[in-house]
């Protein structure tokens, strides 16, 4: 941390600073991006306080009102009411937290594993290199769906808590970090500074941690940005499956699940689930795109 | 599962035999190899079926939905994103990246949902779901030859099944095609805006040679490399995201095979898949150095 602080204070950082408002000139100028900005905020904000604005917060969960099943969008039911009369809209709303939450932990856990071993395997080289990449391979063999499929599978199904889900999901995804973080270290610990690094006699963990990784931060950053949407995509598709959320959980893969033996009959059921998971998935891409555009200037010449 | 809900003890013990549950942990792990290099997958607990018998009668519906998808995709996407190369920041262009940012942003299941209730429910022109009606699966039967429905159906001049088979397909392959059409198209774009500045274009160009015939004869080749990759890894990639949408479609397929197995745990049957899916992977990673080597004579296979 006092690393961070003293570069804060150095001239250096006058620089950065300017080219950070640059790039935050850049996001604005596109305003698809913009949007889908303004668009997550929102998002983050009604995730927070969700469930004390919305109309009926106890259908979130197991609450069941017979008396109104199947009621089309109304005014007082906005985006109608599922199979157990419970209000759709207060359920879409809540679920918003549900998948932010698993978006946020399954970036943070794919990061914490991914990272340190890229970091290790690039400036290490030699066998510790070759072991961790060849299992990096191995995993990148198949799609990632269908490894967390399995791992979420082979963890055990029912009565689990939804925690095993994001970890499936998570094992499933660290080794593009992997490989990510290794193709930039081996090109970075070439460079003069980690050499005078390593001169002045530093351990190795240090110039990894404090001299190579703060350099690797932009392209994790848009990576991990990219691939919040496809976890959320995945996280839906295991609770499709079964795999994931147990009803009554509002997360809105399942009540997609749910919704697919009711939809052709009362089309709301699937319809605001789906779109939800459409809108917020597309926000996250539209700004990742945006972000790329805005930290990686080569690409600012299109 | 294998004996039942109530088995007795006896029906247990022999059960354990079958099942080879018997033997310590690492011989029945021995054991599991020797037969898979033999090209045995076990035994499927939940059919009671050879796994590998149940995946090749699965595959063929599987591999025709996908198949049919992807040539939807090259269909569409290449001259999408020729287009969006030649004539950048036209409306087409905005359009075809709308259309992939869309594309992978879209939870899959949830578009064919969309897509029954559009052509199924209130258009009334296509089938809800299977691979064949079962009216017309009865008057005019399907010889089973090489398992592709369309195939089939159209060696045998039987042209009327042909086309409810066709009609059934429609829409699950242009969900499959969603996600890859975009990609296709972005490829595309990206790689013909590098090609289109190189110096041979320009000479073209100054022969006085059509825009038509520089785009299609001379970029669009040079510009195939990279997509073909594209397109197989999104091969492989379909072939898992059809686990869900097999799923809405009702598809005698692999995904379904491979989601009930999931959600059975019947581990033999899921392992089989995985492990099958990755051969495919792989298999299909060789085909496109093969491809590249073909179509970029300056790639030599070493």
């Amino acid at each position: 941390m006092v690393g961070f602080i003293a570069m804060f204070k150095s001239e250096k950082m006058k620089a950065r600073l300017r080219e950070l408002r640059y790039s935050i000139y850049i996001l604005k100028r596109n305003k698809l991006t913009y949007i889908s900005f303004i668009f997550i905020l929102c998002l983050i904000v009604t995730a927070a306080i969700g469930p004390y604005i919305v109309p009926y917060s106890e259908d979130a969960y197991g609450a069941v009102h017979p008396e109104k099943v199947f009621q089309p969008p109304s005014l007082e039911h906005l985006f109608g009411t599922d199979d157990a009369g419970r209000d759709i809209f207060s359920r879409v709303v809540i679920g918003a937290r549900i998948s932010l939450w698993i978006g946020i932990v399954v970036i943070i856990l794919t990061v914490s594993i991914g990272v340190p071993l890229g970091l290790v395997a690039g400036y290490m080289g030699g066998v510790i290199d070759e072991a961790i990449m060849r299992v990096t391979d191995m995993f990148l063999s198949l799609p990632p769906l269908l490894l967390a499929l399995v791992f979420a599978a082979a963890m055990g199904l029912r009565g689990q808590s939804f925690n095993n889900v994001l970890i499936a999901i998570a094992i499933a995804w660290w080794p593009w970090y992997t490989r990510l973080v290794r193709g930039q270290v081996v090109s970075l610990k070439e460079r003069p500074f980690v050499e005078a690094a390593r001169a002045t006699g530093i351990s190795s963990f240090k110039i990894m941690f404090r001299h190579i990784l703060p350099n690797c931060l932009t392209p994790i950053m848009v990576q991990a940005s990219l691939d919040f949407g496809s976890v959320v995509l995945t996280a839906a598709g295991l609770s499709f499956l079964g795999l994931g959320a147990q009803p009554p959980t509002p997360e809105w893969g399942l009540m997609l699940s749910i919704g697919r033996y009711y939809f052709l009959n009362y089309w709301w059921l699937a319809t605001f689930p789906g779109l939800a998971i459409f809108v917020t998935v597309l926000a996250f891409n539209l700004m990742s795109d945006g972000l790329r555009e805005a930290l990686y200037p080569k690409l600012r010449r299109f | 599962m294998w004996v039942g809900t109530h088995p007795t003890q006896e029906q247990i013990e022999r059960a354990k035999k079958e099942l080879g549950l018997d033997q310590p942990l690492h011989m029945q792990f021995l054991i599991y190899m020797n037969k898979l290099l033999h090209g045995d997958l076990g035994v499927s607990i939940r059919t009671h079926r050879p796994v590998l018998q149940d995946i090749l009668s699965f595959i063929p519906a599987s591999l025709e939905l996908v198949g049919t998808g992807i040539i939807i995709a090259v269909v569409i996407g290449i001259p999408l994103g020729v287009v969006s190369a030649t004539r950048k920041d036209s409306w087409i262009d905005h359009l075809s990246r709308l259309f992939s940012i869309g594309g992978v942003s879209i939870f899959t299941p949830w578009l064919g949902m969309m897509g029954q209730l559009l052509f199924f429910k209130w258009l009334g022109v296509l089938p809800v779901g299977d691979r064949v009606s079962t009216s017309i699966s009865i008057q005019y039967p399907i010889q089973r030859i090489t398992g592709f429905y369309l195939i089939d159906s159209l060696i045998t001049g039987n042209f009327v099944a042909f086309q409810d088979v066709l009609s059934h397909l429609m829409l699950p392959a242009f969900v499959v095609a969603a996600y890859p059409i975009g990609l296709v198209a972005r490829m595309i774009r990206s790689t013909m805006t590098e090609v289109l500045e190189e110096d041979y274009i320009k000479t073209a160009k100054a022969y006085g040679i059509p825009k038509r015939t520089i785009a299609y004869r001379y970029a669009l080749k040079n510009s195939l490399g990279p997509t073909i990759t594209v397109l197989a890894l999104s091969f492989a990639y379909s072939l898992v995201e059809t686990f869900l949408i097999e799923m809405v479609f009702n598809w005698p397929g692999l995904g379904r095979y491979a989601a009930f197995s999931i959600i059975s745990l019947d581990y033999p049957a899921i392992m089989g898949v995985a492990i099958f899916i990755a051969l495919i992977y792989i298999f299909l990673n060789l085909i496109v150095d093969i491809l590249q080597a073909f179509i970029d004579p300056r790639i030599r296979l070493t």
